[in-house]
Parts: C-alpha cells; sequence; structure tokens
C-alpha cells in the first residue's frame, strides 16, 4: 500500500516594495498530516539579477528504519545526502523559482511537485514538473524552477538518485550508493559501497572510501577522480575527461579516457595490476613506496619515457621511443600503460 | 480452500513426478474440487513462469578479471588466442545500468561492451575451435563493431529530440572525439598493417563508440519515460535565463 | 526456454569428456577453463543473481566461483556432474555471502511451518492476473534463501530433484519440500 503525499503548500506571502535588494520576511505554517509534521516557510526576495525570486523551503520526515532505501529522481536541482544519527531520515526541499514579478515567481513554483511514496522502508522522492504536448503548447512560458533536496539519513540506508542537471553526493551512508547525473556532478565521499557513479558531462569523484567488492565511475566529458579509496578493483573511465587515481590501494586498477589524461599516484599494492590507456592524452604513472613491478608501455606514435631505473628487455630499435617493457625491484605489480598518440611517463612521485 | 491432503499430489503433478494412478485420480478429484483446481493452475503458471525466466548474462570483464587473477597466481600458462588478440581489457562499460531499449535485436546482436566473436563464443561453442587466423578475425570483428555503430545512429538520430540540446551538444563533441581516434587509428594501421598498438587502438576506439552511442540511447528513453524531456527543455531555459 | 549451454546433469559419455576438459584445466590450460567458463558462467550468474539480488555482488561472486573452482578442481573427481559440482560451489558461496551479509542466520533448508498459499484470503489464487517478469522476480527475491534456492535449481534452471539435493547437500525429499513450500510462498506473494 502506498500513500502518496506531496508537498503541502502553505499561506502567500506579503509582497515587498519593489527594486530593492532586501532581506526575506517569513512565514512558519505548522500543519500535522497524521504523524508527520510538515514545516513550509517561504522566502521572497529579489535574486542579483533583478528577478523575482520565490522560495519554499519544506522538511519531511521519513521511517526508514536503519537499513531503508530511498530512491530519488530530480530533474533541476542538487541532491545531497549524509548521515544522521537514530532510524528516520529527514528530507529537506528547498524550491527556488525565478520569474519576472513575484506573482510570477510564485506561480511557476506551484506548478513544480516533489511526489514522496513511502512502502515500508523504502522511500521515493520525484520531482515532476508539468508535463505533455497539451500544456507546452497551451503555455509557452519557461519554467524557471530548480528543487534543491537535502536527505539526512541512517549510515545503512541504500541511496539510488539521478539528477538532469545538479549535483549529488553523498557523504559516510554506508548501504548501496548509486547516482547518476547528467550535467552535474557526482561525489561520493567515505561509502561501503558504490553500485554506479556517473555523470555525462558533470566531474565524478569518489574519495575516502573502503569497499569490498568492485568500485566504477564515469564520465563523458567531465574528470573523473579516486582518491584515498580502497577496494578489491578500481574502474575509472572517461571520454574526453582526465582520469586521476591517487592513493588506492587494489588488485586491479582500469582507467580509461580517449582525449583525456590519466593520473595515476600512490604505492602499488603486491600483484596488482594496473592498466592505464588514453588515445591521445597523457599518462602519468607516479609511483611511490618500494613494490617491485614489471612494467608494459607502448605508444604509436607518442614518447614513452621513464624516469625510474627498470632492468629492460631490448627492445626493437625502431620502436625504442615507442614502448619501454622493463622489471623494477622483483617485478610483483604489473603496469601496463598504452596510448595512441599521447606521452606516458613514468617517475617516481 | 484447497484440500490439504492433495497438496502434495498436486504439487508432484506439476513436477512431473506423480504416478500414473496417483495422477488419475487427482484429475478426478481436480474435476470436482474447485479450490484445487484453482491451485493447481497457479503453481502450474508459477513453474512455467520460473521456467521462462530470462538467463541473464555476465558482462565479459568477469571472464578477463579470472583468466588475469589465475594468471597472476601462476595457475594457468599462457594467455588464450582471444586474449592474445587483444591485448587490452574490454572498454569501460560506460553507464552499464541504464537499460537498453533498443530494437530487441540489436540488443541480443551486441549485448554491452561484446566484441561479436567474443559474444559468438560466449553462446554456446567453445572458444576453442573456428580460428581463422588472427587477421581475418580482426576484420570481421572491425566489421561488426562498425554495423552495430551504424545501426546505432540511425537510431540515435531518429530521436534527437528528446535530449537537451546542451547535453545533446556534450555527447556529440565526445562521439567526435572517439571518431577522431577511430580515424587515426585506421590510418596508423593502414601504414603499418602489423603493428599491435594500431590494433588494440582501433578496437577500443570502436568499442568505446558502441559503448557511448548505446549510453545516449539509452538516456533518451529515460528522458523520453518521464516526459523528462520536456522536463528538460524547461530546465534548459532556466539554465539560461 | 531453450537453454544454450548443454544441461547440468551430462549423460555418461558426457562426463568422460567432462573429466578430460577437468584435467586438462589441472593442468594449467587457459582455453580448457575458458570452455568451461563459456558453458556454465551464464547459469551460474543467473543464479547467483536471483539469490543475491543485484548485479553487482553477482559478478563479484561470479569471479569468486571461478577462481574457487579452479583452486580445487582437484577434488573434482566426476562423481557428479561438472555442472552439479558448481552449482554446489556456488550455493556455498551465495549463502555464505547472504550471512555474512544478514543479521539474522540463514539456513540452508528454512523450518517448514504453515504452508501459505492455502489460506482463504489467497483462496482465490492468482486467477486472471498477468504474471510478468518483473512479478516473479521480485517475488522470488523475497523467498527465504533455503527455499529460493531450491526454487531455482528446480523450477529456473530445470534441475531434478536428486540434482538440486546433490547442489545443495541436502536429501531429496528435503528439495522437493523446499520447491513446494516455495511455489506456495510466491502464490501467497503474487496474490497480494
Amino acid at each position: 500500500m502506498s500513500r502518496m503525499v506531496a508537498v503541502v503548500v502553505a499561506v502567500v506571502m506579503v509582497a515587498a516594495g519593489a527594486g530593492q535588494a532586501h532581506a526575506q520576511s517569513a512565514v512558519r505554517d505548522r500543519t500535522v498530516t497524521r504523524d508527520r509534521v510538515v514545516f513550509v516557510d517561504r522566502y521572497q526576495g529579489r535574486d542579483r539579477d533583478q528577478r523575482e525570486q520565490q522560495t519554499e523551503r519544506s522538511t519531511r520526515t521519513l521511517k526508514l528504519g536503519a537499513n531503508g532505501e530511498v530512491y530519488i529522481a530530480n530533474i533541476a536541482g542538487h541532491i545531497a545526502v549524509m548521515r544522521g544519527g537514530g532510524n528516520e531520515a529527514t528530507l529537506e526541499i528547498v524550491k527556488t523559482s525565478r520569474g519576472r514579478t513575484a506573482e510570477d515567481a510564485r506561480e511557476m513554483l506551484e506548478l513544480v511537485h516533489v511526489d514522496i511514496t513511502e512502502r515500508g522502508s523504502r522511500a521515493e522522492i520525484k520531482t515532476r514538473y508539468p508535463q505533455g504536448e497539451e500544456w507546452r503548447r497551451n503555455n509557452r512560458r519557461n519554467i524557471n524552477v530548480s528543487v534543491a533536496m537535502t536527505l539526512t539519513a541512517p549510515a545503512g540506508t541504500r541511496v539510488q538518485a539521478s539528477s538532469i542537471s545538479g549535483d549529488i553526493s553523498t557523504r559516510d551512508i554506508k548501504g548501496d550508493v548509486a547516482l547518476e547525473s547528467v550535467s552535474g556532478s557526482v561525489r561520493i565521499s567515505n561509502a561501503g559501497r558504490v553500485a554506479a557513479a556517473k555523470s555525462i558531462s558533470g566531474s565524478v569523484e569518489i574519495t575516502d572510501t573502503e569497499i569490498e567488492g568492485q568500485l566504477e565511475a564515469s564520465s563523458v566529458s567531465g574528470t573523473v577522480l579516486m582518491r584515498n579509496v580502497k577496494a578489491r578493483s578500481l574502474e575509472a573511465g572517461a571520454v574526453s575527461g582526465n582520469v586521476v587515481v591517487q592513493d588506492v590501494s587494489c588488485d586491479r586498477v582500469e582507467a580509461q579516457t580517449v582525449s583525456g589524461d590519466v593520473q595515476f599516484s600512490g604505492t602499488l599494492a603486491r600483484g596488482g595490476r594496473y592498466e592505464l590507456s588514453s588515445h591521445s592524452g597523457t599518462i602519468r604513472a607516479a609511483v611511490a613506496g618500494d613494490t617491485g613491478f614489471e612494467v608494459e608501455a607502448t605508444s604509436f606514435s607518442g614518447d614513452v619515457r621513464s624516469d625510474i631505473p627498470l632492468k629492460t628487455e631490448s627492445t626493437d630499435g625502431r620502436r625504442r621511443n615507442r614502448t619501454i617493457r622493463g622489471v623494477y625491484g622483483d617485478g610483483s605489480a604489473v603496469l601496463d600503460l598504452t596510448t595512441f598518440s599521447g606521452s606516458i611517463v613514468i617517475s617516481r612521485r | 480452500m484447497a484440500c490439504a491432503r492433495h497438496v502434495n499430489a498436486i504439487q508432484e503433478l506439476v513436477d512431473g513426478t506423480l504416478g500414473s494412478i496417483r495422477r488419475a485420480e487427482l484429475e478426478l478429484h481436480l474435476e470436482q474440487c474447485e479450490p484445487c483446481r484453482r491451485l493447481a493452475d497457479d503453481l502450474a503458471r508459477i513453474r512455467d513462469s520460473a521456467a521462462s525466466l530470462e538467463p541473464l548474462t555476465p558482462p565479459d570483464r568477469v571472464w578477463l578479471q579470472i583468466a588475469g587473477r589465475l594468471r597472476q597466481e601462476g595457475r594457468i600458462a599462457a594467455p588464450t588466442p582471444l586474449a592474445a588478440a587483444r591485448r587490452t581489457f574490454m572498454p569501460l562499460a560506460l553507464a552499464a545500468s541504464l537499460l537498453l531499449i533498443v530494437g530487441a535485436s540489436l540488443y541480443v546482436l551486441y549485448p554491452r561492451g561484446t566484441a561479436p566473436d567474443e559474444a559468438a563464443s560466449a553462446g554456446n561453442a567453445p572458444a576453442a575451435d573456428a580460428v581463422q587466423g588472427v587477421e581475418t578475425e580482426f576484420r570481421l570483428a572491425e566489421q561488426h563493431l562498425q554495423n552495430a555503430i551504424n545501426k546505432l545512429q540511425e537510431a540515435a538520430k531518429a530521436d534527437d529530440a528528446a535530449i537537451d540540446t546542451q547535453i545533446a551538444s556534450t555527447l556529440q563533441k565526445n562521439l567526435e572525439v572517439i571518431d577522431q581516434a577511430i580515424a587515426e587509428s585506421r590510418s596508423a594501421l593502414r601504414q603499418e598493417p602489423q603493428s599491435v598498438p594500431a590494433r588494440d587502438s582501433l578496437f577500443d576506439a570502436l568499442k568505446r563508440k558502441v559503448s557511448l552511442l548505446q549510453d545516449t540511447i539509452a538516456l533518451m528513453n529515460q528522458m523520453r519515460k518521464g516526459d523528462a524531456a520536456g522536463a528538460a527543455q524547461i530546465v534548459d531555459s532556466a539554465n539560461k535565463s | 526456454m531453450t537453454a544454450p549451454f548443454p544441461r547440468a546433469g551430462a549423460a555418461p559419455a558426457g562426463r568422460a569428456a567432462e573429466l578430460a576438459l577437468v584435467e586438462r584445466c589441472r593442468q594449467g590450460d587457459a582455453g580448457a577453463f575458458e570452455e568451461v567458463y563459456r558453458t556454465h558462467a551464464g547459469r551460474l550468474y543467473s543464479v547467483a543473481c536471483r539469490m543475491v539480488g543485484n548485479p553487482a555482488d553477482a559478478e563479484d561472486l561470479l569471479q569468486e566461483i571461478f577462481l574457487s573452482a579452479h583452486r580445487k578442481l582437484d577434488s573434482f573427481r566426476g562423481e557428479s556432474a561438472l555442472g552439479t559440482w558448481l552449482y554446489r560451489l556456488a550455493m556455498n558461496l551465495c549463502l555464505d555471502y547472504l550471512r555474512s551479509k544478514a543479521s539474522r542466520t540463514s539456513h540452508l533448508t528454512d523450518a517448514l511451518d504453515d504452508e501459505p498459499g492455502l489460506a482463504d484470503a489467497s483462496s482465490r489464487g492468482l486467477a486472471n492476473r498477468a504474471l510478468t517478469r518483473i512479478d516473479m522476480e521480485r517475488a522470488v527475491a523475497q523467498l527465504p534463501e533455503g527455499c529460493r534456492a531450491a526454487f531455482l535449481l528446480h523450477d529456473v534452471e530445470g534441475l531434478e530433484h536428486r540434482e538440486v539435493a546433490e547442489a545443495l547437500g541436502i536429501a531429496e525429499g528435503t528439495s522437493k519440500s523446499q520447491v513446494h513450500k516455495a511455489r506456495l510462498r510466491l502464490r501467497a506473494l503474487l496474490t497480494e
């Protein structure tokens, strides 16, 4: 059984004087819906560009339990999820609209809803804009409304969140995390399990995280960064974005991009396998520590160089600048570095 | 309510293990007892539905990871012919969790991130047979990848209204980045047909393109589903204003 | 459903071929082990996915299953079919994995409590309701692990009770009661 509860809209605000950027006037309306208390605060004022701005803030408690599940689908606006205590989650929603007049801005606010559905320990939160061909034909105006969501939830909550133009972040959430944005960034910190971390044009960053299995992150044109991460294996990819892998502890690292650069820095795991590739970008492997490794670095037309002295096999004369095959120390880790036209540099950090 | 004393027999009937005498007795009973009949029908439907659940396919990288580990541990000898031919691992499966809702045949032909030779051997016949010679294998694989790319591009063009212009432009630019990589690799391969880096580079780039096109189409489908396209247009103007 | 792979319980002639293949694997033949993988990975992955409930974990488990299988090749003597042997390995790993995740202990077989699905509330049963794939997958995911395991192997993967019993290390009669219980549970779940 599901209960649909839309965010309750409270009483309209008093208009302020025109032509000045000034402090907000506020009214707090308290409505009790079943055993949930919804506070709706409304503010109005002018933003810097001298357009009227209306903000509606509401808070909602979700009884998720310690290991609940949250599914968030937003369109324009950020999503931030962080750990809170107890068995309940608190969702704060801030809708912001910008219009030519206060009236205009207020009307637009009313058109955008956040639908919240709770079923047992699972909550679905979806932003809904007016839809359909008919609406678009009859109302040619643009709806300039963004919805920012902040969720404070128990650490064991599983989070699946997507946004189109908003940034998404989770912090200290140990349940499964799957975040996808189209043009916003994705930031995950201190997670326990990452099922997905993707963006198309935004950057993707995973930091300070220790998981047992595989970690994957990808962006098309944004930078993909993994720092201070421990996992069995890492996969980081981009097309035109850069890939940065720093201070990770894994048995396998796969980092690829097409025109971006790949930067790896940190210690190598004994027996670890590190595959870095780019088509036209530069690959920099800055190795710290003293773990031995075997390296095969090849480029079709780019320069390949190692600043670390290696025991090398004899290489084909024609390809001397384009290939390095060598061993450092006991050769336990494997470095597999490939570019087409970009250069490759192996150095000490 | 179904008769408790017949439940076991009904289950065995669904299992197909009921002896002929008991079966005849049960069928007689079922003609007269509606709740039992309903139970039998339901359990049979459940069994049939279970039997027709699609087999799920693991991503190809799993085999490569297994082989890599076993090699590291010294448990297996030389790399398999397929692995030797393709030095670098499978390209990153971008957006692997997005559903691909393109024509069913296309999806079946080209499961995510798979080169067709690998897809074929993932099915039934062991990879060992049908070794045609590495060169032919590559040429065929390249052809298949290119066909996949052409089909996907058609599908993407057919519905480019679904995606917000800014996002579409980002995707287009990145497709061009990959196209350039493909062109450079092909040109290099023409000059040095034996070059392993050039060949690896070409295949990587072709697979990346398939991947990106699949993701683009999946994105279009997602956006169309929630009429998020409309919302995206709204967002677009929100970003600009 | 036509399975693209040979059935798990191969005929005796197939057993000899299996033993030969396993022997090649023992000697480090990568191609031979890849053949084992190609033949069985799809099925094992399907079962793992439906046991642990998500593809990412199932992928990790699939890796472990095959790595573990390679390490344990010496203990495969051909008494059962290779597929059944692999299912057993897979199930053990899946259940271990689920146990380590769950706060309560899970058992290979669940206590046989009152049979659900017979009570008046669900006497209307499924009626004309359509059974979509998603309905089934969701319902299966809600089964208790023990009978889910037996159900997946018997009704989904098509093993016989004898093979299920071998794979799960239980008696054949127990396999029957587990699968039967699972069906009744599913009927109740799908009727809600």
